[in-house]
C-alpha cells in the first residue's frame, strides 16, 4: 500500500462525539402537515428526522458534540491546551459574519491560542473541517486540532426537502502519534474534489435553498463522491472488497445506497452508517456522524472509507483504520450515537409545527 | 442584557458546562420577562451540583421535579431581535 | 430615647392614573402633618423610601424632591432595600433619631408604578434579584422556587397557600385605603392562572400606585405608639448561595434583635404586619419570626389562627396582596397601620416586617405601648 504521503507520526483520530436534538418528527407526520399521503417518503427511505428545539442551533449541537469529544481526549490524557486549531462546518451557521467556533471553543475552554475559522461547502463542510484539521497536525503546526460537522437544516415547509432536512452535530479531535496506537483511528489517506456545479444554493438572504430537482442526482451527488472515492482508492491502490466499512454522505437512504453498488460496495459494507433513517439529513454533519457510528462498533484494524458530498460541488473522501486502542477505550464511553438515536422522542403534529415555525432563521 | 454584560458572562460557560447535579427545587414559567417570552413555557431551577448551587433555566422543552439528575449545556437564552447578537448560556437538562 | 410615632399617613393604594409621583409626595407629606398637628418646620430630616423612582418615572434625587415640599428644605436623603426600602428607612430614621443628631423626623415611602407597561413593570421588579446569577427568571419564578422547596420538604398544600390570599382579601376589605374590596373563596386563587408553578395569579401581590407616611420623634409626646425595637439583617443575595431554602435566615436575625431590643417575645404580640410579596412570603415570615415552628404555619393560617380570634392578627392591612404594594411606601405603611391601631386602643403590642428581593434584606419594627 503506498504510504508516502502520510508522515511518520500518525494522524489520526484521537477522539469524537456526537450530539443530537432529543426530539424527532416522523416522515408520516411531515407528510401530513404538507397534506400528502406518504409515498415520497418512502421513496427516501427515511422515517423519521431529528427537529431542534427553540433554543437549540448549529452552536449548541456543536458545543454539545465538542464536549463529549472533549471529555473523552482528557480521559485519555490529553491536555486542553494542546488544541490550538478548530474549524467548523456549516450551513446554518447563526451569523453571517462572526464565527460560530469562537463561541463554541469559549464554551469548552479552549486555549485561546486557536486557528480557527467557521466554513461553508453544503454538506462537506463538516468533511473538510475535518481533512483541515489532520492537515493542520499533520504539517506539525498544531498538536491537537479539533473539527466539527453541525447543522441546524431548514426546508421551506412543502418542499421535498422537508422529509430530510434534520439537525445534528458531530466533533473529532485529531492527534499525530509516535506509535500511532495512541489513535483510535489512523488517517491512510484523503482526496477531495471540487467543480463548480449549480445543484443547490442560498443566496445570504434567503431563508431556504433553492435546488434544481434531479439534477442533484447523477451529474452533482453521485458524480463527485464516485470521482472521489476513485481517486482514493487508486491511490492506496485498494478495491472495495479490502474495506470493511462505508459511509457515503446522506441526503437520503437511497443515494447512498445506489452510490455504494455502483463502486462495487456491498451493503453489509454501507449498513452501519444509515443513520439517516432515522435521524434524517444532517447535512454538513451528515458523513462525519455516520463515521461516528461506524466508529462506535467498527472491531480493530477496520479500514472505514467515507465519502462526504457537498453540493455546489464537491466531496472529500477518507481512509481511516481503526486501531486496538479505539476497542479498549469505547468500554469508558456513555453518549454513543445509537444510546442517542434510541433516545429520540417522538413530537406530534402540533409540536412539530410549532418548533418549525419558531426555528425559521 | 447588555453587550459588554453578555461578555464577561461567558467567561464561566466552560467551567460548568457538562457538570451534572440535581434539582433542589424548580418552577415552570408560564410569565417572564420580554427576553424570554418566545420560550415560554419553560423551567427556571437551583440545582445542587458537587460543591456548589446554581440557578438557570431548564432547556426548551422539558419539564423538572425535584430531585431529577440534570447536566449543564449551552442554549439560546432569549430571542434577540435582527439587529442584536445572539445570546447563549447555561441551561440544564435532564441526564 | 423613646422613639414614638407622632403622625401617620396612608393614601389610597391602587392603579391611581391621575397621580404622579410628585401629587404622590405632596399627598403624604400634608397628610402626615396633618395627623401629627405639628408645624412643617418641626421637621429636621427627611427619609424618602423609593425602590425604583428612576426606573418607573426617570426620577431620581427624590430627597430633594421631597424636601422642597417644606419652605425650610430640611436635609434630605433617599433609602434603597428594594422592597424592604420602607422599613429600611424606618431603621435609617431611627439610627439618625438615636445618634441625636435629630429629635424629629420624617419617613415618607412612595412608589408610582403604573406609567410603565406591565411588562416593564416586571423587569424592574426583577432588579432585586441577583442579575449575574438569576438571569431567565422573574420575581415570581424565585419565590416560586421557595414555594416548590416548602411544599416538599414540610408539605405545604396548594390549598394552604390560597389560604393565605382569602384570608388577607377578607382583612383588606374593610381597609378603605386598600387596593382590593374583592373576597376569595380557595378555589378561586387555586384555579388562577400560572405564573411560575406553584405560584398562581391571586397568590402575587399587585402593581400598585401610593404614598404613606410616618412622623418619628424623640421628644415627648401624647401618643401611645412607641417603635420599641428594631433589627435589620441581610443575606445573600441570590437563592443559590443561601445555605437553606426552607427559611429567610435574615427574617430571623432581624426578628431576634428587634426582639432583643424591646425585651420581648412572641408571646407577647397580638398583631403583625408581614412581607406577603407572595403567599408562600407570608408563611415564611410567621415562621422566620418566630410565632410558628418550621413547617407548621400553613396548617394554623388555613386553621384560622392569624385572623382575628386566632392567636394573633397577620396583616390586619390585608397585606401586601390585598391591601396593594407600592414598593417603597409599604415597609412605612405597615408602620402607620400598626400605629392607627395602637392609637385606637386596638392592639397594644404590634410588629412588622419588610423583606427585599427574595430574602436578602430584611427590617422587623416593634411597635406598641408599654
Amino acid at each position: 500500500m503506498k504510504n508516502s504521503k502520510i508522515s511518520k507520526n500518525r494522524t489520526g483520530i484521537v477522539a469524537y462525539g456526537t450530539a443530537l436534538p432529543k426530539q424527532k418528527v416522523s416522515t408520516n407526520t411531515i407528510a401530513q402537515s404538507q397534506g400528502k399521503n406518504s409515498d415520497l417518503a418512502k421513496s427516501l427511505g427515511v422515517v423519521s428526522k431529528t427537529v431542534p428545539s427553540l433554543d437549540e442551533d448549529t452552536i449548541t449541537l456543536a458545543t454539545g458534540a465538542g464536549k463529549i469529544a472533549l471529555d473523552r481526549f482528557l480521559t485519555n490524557g490529553g491536555v486542553i491546551n494542546d488544541i490550538n486549531t478548530l474549524f467548523i462546518g456549516s450551513e446554518s451557521h447563526p451569523y453571517a459574519v462572526k464565527p460560530s467556533g469562537t463561541i463554541v471553543k469559549t464554551a469548552l475552554g479552549l486555549s485561546n491560542y486557536l486557528s480557527m475559522a467557521d466554513l461553508q461547502f453544503a454538506c462537506k463542510a463538516g468533511s473538510q473541517s475535518l481533512q483541515i484539521a489532520l492537515a493542520y497536525v499533520q504539517a506539525g503546526m498544531s498538536k491537537n486540532a479539533m473539527a466539527i460537522g453541525a447543522d441546524t437544516a431548514q426546508a421551506r415547509p412543502g418542499d421535498a426537502l422537508e422529509y430530510t432536512a434534520a439537525a445534528g452535530a458531530a466533533a473529532f479531535i485529531l492527534g499525530n502519534e509516535k506509535n500511532g496506537d495512541q489513535l483510535l483511528a489512523e488517517l491512510l489517506a484523503t482526496k477531495s474534489v471540487a467543480t463548480d456545479t449549480p445543484d443547490f444554493w442560498r443566496k445570504p438572504k434567503e431563508s431556504y435553498p433553492q435546488h434544481f430537482g434531479r439534477f442533484t442526482g447523477e451529474p452533482a451527488y453521485f458524480k463527485h463522491v464516485t470521482m472521489a472515492t476513485k481517486a482514493l482508492l487508486e491511490e492506496v491502490n485498494l478495491q472495495p472488497a479490502d474495506i470493511d466499512f462505508c459511509v457515503f454522505h446522506t441526503p437520503n437512504a437511497k443515494f447512498p445506497q445506489q452510490v455504494a453498488k455502483q463502486l462495487g460496495f456491498t451493503a453489509k459494507q454501507l449498513l452501519p452508517s444509515l443513520i439517516v433513517k432515522e435521524v434524517g439529513n444532517t447535512y454538513a454533519a451528515a458523513s462525519l456522524l455516520a463515521l461516528g457510528e461506524v466508529l462506535d462498533i467498527a472491531p480493530t484494524k477496520s479500514k472505514i472509507l467515507v465519502c462526504s458530498y457537498g453540493s455546489g460541488a464537491g466531496a472529500d473522501a477518507f481512509l481511516f483504520e481503526t486501531t486496538n486502542h479505539l476497542v479498549t477505550q469505547r468500554k469508558k464511553y456513555s453518549s454513543m450515537l445509537a444510546e442517542q438515536i434510541s433516545a429520540l422522542q417522538v413530537i406530534d403534529l402540533a409540536n412539530y409545527q410549532k418548533m418549525r415555525s419558531q426555528n425559521e432563521h | 442584557m447588555q453587550i459588554t454584560e453578555y461578555w464577561r458572562s461567558n467567561k464561566d460557560w466552560s467551567k460548568y458546562l457538562g457538570k451534572k447535579g440535581k434539582v433542589l427545587s424548580v418552577s415552570m414559567m408560564e410569565v417572564s420577562a420580554s427576553d424570554q417570552i418566545e420560550l415560554l413555557p419553560y423551567a427556571y431551577l437551583l440545582v445542587e451540583l458537587e460543591k456548589e448551587k446554581i440557578s438557570l433555566m431548564g432547556v426548551a422543552h422539558q419539564e423538572f421535579k425535584i430531585g431529577d439528575e440534570v447536566e449543564i449545556v449551552l442554549r439560546k437564552i432569549k430571542k434577540e431581535a435582527s439587529s442584536e447578537i445572539i445570546c447563549y448560556g447555561l441551561k440544564a437538562q435532564h441526564v | 430615647m423613646n422613639i414614638k410615632v407622632i403622625g401617620s399617613y396612608i393614601g389610597q393604594f391602587g392603579e391611581l392614573w391621575d397621580k404622579s409621583l410628585t401629587d404622590l409626595i405632596k399627598e403624604g407629606v400634608n397628610g402626615v402633618l396633618t395627623d401629627a398637628q405639628i408645624f412643617p418646620s418641626e421637621i429636621e430630616a427627611i427619609f424618602v423610601a423609593n425602590k425604583a423612582g428612576g426606573s418607573f418615572n426617570e426620577q431620581r434625587h427624590l430627597g430633594a424632591l421631597v424636601s422642597e415640599q417644606f419652605s425650610h428644605f430640611p436635609p434630605a436623603m433617599r433609602v434603597e432595600g428594594a422592597c424592604a426600602s420602607g422599613g429600611l428607612a424606618v431603621v435609617t430614621a431611627q439610627q439618625a433619631l438615636l445618634s441625636g443628631l435629630y429629635k424629629t423626623v420624617l419617613v415618607l415611602g412612595v412608589e408610582k408604578m403604573t406609567d410603565v407597561s406591565s411588562n416593564q413593570a416586571s423587569a424592574i421588579l426583577a432588579t432585586a434579584a441577583s442579575r449575574e446569577k438569576e438571569y431567565g427568571s422573574t420575581f415570581p419564578a424565585l419565590y416560586a422556587i421557595l414555594a416548590d422547596y416548602h411544599m416538599h420538604q414540610y408539605g405545604t398544600t396548594r390549598e394552604q397557600l390560597s389560604s393565605v390570599v382569602v384570608k388577607n382579601h377578607l382583612h383588606a376589605f374593610d381597609n378603605p385605603k386598600a387596593q382590593f374590596h374583592k373576597k376569595f373563596t380557595l378555589e378561586d386563587v387555586s384555579n388562577s392562572a400560572i405564573v411560575a408553578s406553584p405560584l398562581r395569579l391571586l397568590d402575587c401581590s399587585p402593581i400598585s400606585d401610593g404614598v404613606s407616611a410616618v412622623i418619628l420623634s424623640s421628644k415627648k409626646s401624647n401618643r401611645k405608639t412607641q417603635i420599641l425595637g428594631f433589627g435589620h439583617a441581610q443575606d445573600t443575595l441570590a437563592l443559590q448561595d443561601r445555605q437553606e431554602l426552607g427559611k429567610l435566615v435574615a427574617t430571623q436575625k432581624a426578628a431576634k434583635q428587634a426582639f432583643n431590643q424591646a425585651s420581648l417575645s412572641q408571646k407577647d404580640i397580638q398583631a403583625i404586619e408581614v412581607h406577603d410579596c407572595f403567599s408562600i412570603a407570608e408563611i415564611l415570615a410567621t415562621e422566620d419570626l418566630g410565632f410558628f415552628a418550621k413547617g407548621q404555619a400553613a396548617k394554623a393560617i388555613i386553621k384560622g389562627q392569624t385572623t382575628y380570634g386566632g392567636k394573633l392578627v397577620v396583616n390586619p392591612s390585608g397585606g401586601l396582596k390585598a391591601c396593594g404594594h407600592p414598593v417603597g411606601a409599604t415597609g412605612v405603611k405597615q408602620i402607620a397601620y400598626l400605629s392607627s391601631l395602637i392609637e385606637a386602643g386596638q392592639f397594644n403590642l404590634t410588629l412588622a416586617h419588610n423583606v427585599g428581593g427574595s430574602g436578602a434584606t430584611a427590617i422587623v419594627n416593634i411597635l406598641g405601648r408599654k
